[in-house]
C-alpha cells in the first residue's frame, strides 16, 4: 500500500514536469509542436541536397529514408543530452524551494522527448510507404532492444552534464562541439556502407553506430541482429552508471550552486 | 508524548565563498593564485552549531537581523540543502513557503503551479485534484487563476502560495516572512487557517521581521544571530 503509494507519486511527479515542458516548450510558438517534426524533416532535406544530390551519395538504397530514420533518432538522443545542460538553471525556482527527487528532472528530459519522439513516427510510416517498404517482425524486434540501449546511453550522458556544468560551465561550449563530433562519427547521414574498412573496428566502437544500424533495420533493410546489441546494451550500462555515480556525488549541493 | 517533530543537534552549514570567478583558461595561467585564493577563501558559516527540538505541534518563531541564518535553517529542514554537518531529524510532510512565488514557474498559471507545487510536494495528482477547488477559492485571486504567473501582483502569489502551502495538509510548515504583503483581509484568514492546522496537530516554523506577527502565532521565539541561536523564550 505504502510502496504503491511511492510509485503513483513518483509517476506523478514526472507527469507534472513532462506537462511543464510541453507547455512551456510550445508556449508562444504557432507552429507549436509541429516543430520537432519539422525540424528533423527540414534537416533531412539539407543533407538530402548536400550529401545525396552534391555528393552522390545517393546511390545508397532509398537514401532519403536512411536521412529521415536517422535523423529523427538522433535528434532525440542529441536533444535529451543537450537539455541537460541547464536543466538545473531552468528549474533553479522549484530547486531552491522544494525537495524533490531531482534525477526526476533528467528522467523528464527523456520522457519529454521519447513523446516527441514517438509522435514523429507516423511521418516515418508515411515515407516508408512512399518508399515501397513494408514492416516485418524481425525488424521490429529491434525496437525491443533499442529502447533501454538509448535510454541508458542518454540518461547517463544527461546525468553528468546536468551535475557537471552546475560546477563548470564551459562544459557547455565543450558539449556543443562533442555532440557534433559524435554526430559525424554516427551513420546519421553517412552509409556506413562508406566507411572504410580500415576504421570499420574504430566506427563500431560508438554505441550509437550500433543502435543506428538497429535502428535502420527496424524498416529499412528489415533483419534482426541481437548480438551487436549486447556490446551497445553493456557501454550504455556503464555510461548509465557512471552518470549516476557523479550525479549523486554532487546533487547535495545543487541547490547552493545556484 | 511522542517523539519530537524535529531534532537538530550541532548543525553547521557552510557555504563556500566565490572570491573570484576563474574561467579554464585564467585559472591555468595564474594556478598560483588560483590555489592561492582557494585554500585562503574561508567558508562561510551560514548556521553555526546549531540544536534545537521542536515538538509535534509547537508554534515557533525565528527571528533575527538579515543573513543569520532563518532562511538556511528553514532550508535545511525542508530538504532543499542536503550537505551540512550536525544532525538533522525530520518527522513528516514539510510544507515550505520560502519568498514569493517559491517553487512556481512565471510561465505557467496559476492553475497549473497548483498541481506543479503540490505533486512535488509530495501530493499525488488525485489529491491535488480533489483539493483544488478549496485552494482556488482560498487564494480568491478570480481570473486571475488562469493567467500566467508572471502578470500576478505580489500580494496575488502571497495568497496562492499560502494557500497551496497550507492547503495539502503538511505536518510541518514552513513560512519565511509572506504574510507580510497580503492586505488586512487576507491575514485574518491565514491566522485563521493557521490556527486551524494547529490544531490539527501542525507544526509551524514562522520566519518575520514583525514582532506583533511571532506574538500572535507563535509560542515559543528562537533568535538567531550569525548562525548561532541567542535566545529561546517562551512567548506567552
Amino acid at each position: 500500500m505504502r510502496l504503491s503509494r511511492r510509485f503513483i507519486l513518483k509517476r506523478d511527479q514526472i507527469s507534472v514536469l513532462i506537462a511543464k515542458d510541453f507547455k512551456l516548450k510550445y508556449d508562444s510558438t504557432a507552429l507549436g509542436f509541429l516543430w520537432s517534426m519539422l525540424i528533423p524533416l527540414l534537416m533531412s532535406g539539407v543533407y538530402y541536397l548536400v550529401f545525396g544530390v552534391l555528393m552522390r551519395w545517393g546511390r545508397v538504397e532509398n537514401y532519403l529514408l536512411y536521412l529521415i530514420s536517422g535523423t529523427f533518432l538522433w535528434q532525440f538522443f542529441a536533444n535529451v543530452v543537450m537539455q541537460n545542460g541547464r536543466i538545473m538553471m531552468a528549474n533553479a525556482a522549484l530547486l531552491k524551494k522544494t525537495a524533490f527527487d531531482r534525477r526526476l528532472l533528467v528522467w523528464g528530459t527523456f520522457f519529454t522527448e521519447g513523446a516527441h519522439f514517438v509522435l514523429t513516427i507516423p511521418v516515418m510510416i508515411l515515407v516508408m510507404h512512399l518508399f515501397g517498404v513494408r514492416f516485418t517482425l524481425a525488424g521490429l524486434a529491434n525496437i525491443v532492444l533499442i529502447v533501454p540501449c538509448i535510454a541508458l546511453l542518454a540518461v547517463g550522458c544527461g546525468y553528468f552534464y546536468a551535475a557537471c556544468n552546475l560546477y563548470f560551465r564551459d562544459l557547455e561550449r565543450i558539449m556543443t562541439i562533442v555532440m557534433m563530433s559524435w554526430l559525424y562519427c554516427s551513420p546519421v547521414f553517412i552509409p556506413i556502407q562508406n566507411i572504410p574498412q580500415k576504421v570499420l573496428a574504430y566506427y563500431n566502437l560508438n554505441p550509437m553506430t550500433g543502435i543506428l544500424c538497429a535502428w535502420r533495420d527496424v524498416f529499412y533493410t528489415p533483419s534482426f541482429h541481437p548480438q551487436r546489441m549486447v556490446y551497445v546494451f553493456c557501454v550504455a550500462l556503464a555510461v548509465f552508471l557512471a552518470g549516476r555515480f557523479v550525479f549523486r556525488r554532487l546533487e547535495p549541493r545543487f541547490a547552493e550552486m545556484m | 508524548m511522542s517523539e519530537p517533530a524535529i531534532e537538530i543537534s550541532h548543525l553547521t552549514k557552510t557555504f563556500r565563498r566565490v572570491q573570484r570567478h576563474y574561467g579554464l583558461k585564467a585559472m591555468l595561467l595564474h594556478l598560483p593564485q588560483y590555489i592561492r585564493d582557494r585554500s585562503r577563501a574561508e567558508p562561510f558559516k551560514a548556521l553555526d552549531d546549531v540544536s534545537l527540538t521542536i515538538n509535534r505541534g509547537e508554534r515557533i518563531g525565528l527571528a533575527g537581523h538579515n543573513g543569520c541564518g532563518k532562511t538556511t535553517l528553514l532550508s535545511v529542514i525542508g530538504g532543499v540543502y542536503k550537505r551540512y554537518s550536525g544532525s538533522v531529524r525530520v518527522r513528516g510532510r514539510v510544507s515550505m513557503m520560502l519568498a514569493l512565488g517559491a517553487g512556481f514557474n512565471n510561465q505557467l498559471s496559476g492553475r497549473d503551479n497548483i498541481l506543479l507545487n503540490g505533486i512535488l510536494q509530495g501530493r499525488t495528482r488525485a489529491e491535488m485534484l480533489e483539493l483544488m477547488p478549496s485552494i482556488i477559492d482560498f487564494a480568491d485571486i478570480g481570473q486571475f487563476i488562469d493567467a500566467p504567473l508572471y502578470q500576478y501582483s505580489s500580494g496575488m502569489l502571497a495568497r496562492l502560495g499560502f494557500s497551496v502551502a497550507t492547503a495539502i495538509e503538511p505536518d510541518i510548515l514552513l513560512v519565511d516572512e509572506v504574510m507580510a504583503v497580503g492586505d488586512a483581509d487576507f491575514r485574518k484568514k491565514c491566522a485563521t487557517r493557521i490556527d486551524a492546522l494547529l490544531s490539527g496537530g501542525t507544526t509551524l516554523i514562522l520566519v518575520s521581521h514583525s514582532a506583533s506577527d511571532l506574538k500572535r502565532h507563535c509560542r515559543r521565539i528562537v533568535t538567531l544571530d550569525h548562525g548561532r541561536i541567542v535566545s529561546d523564550v517562551s512567548n506567552t
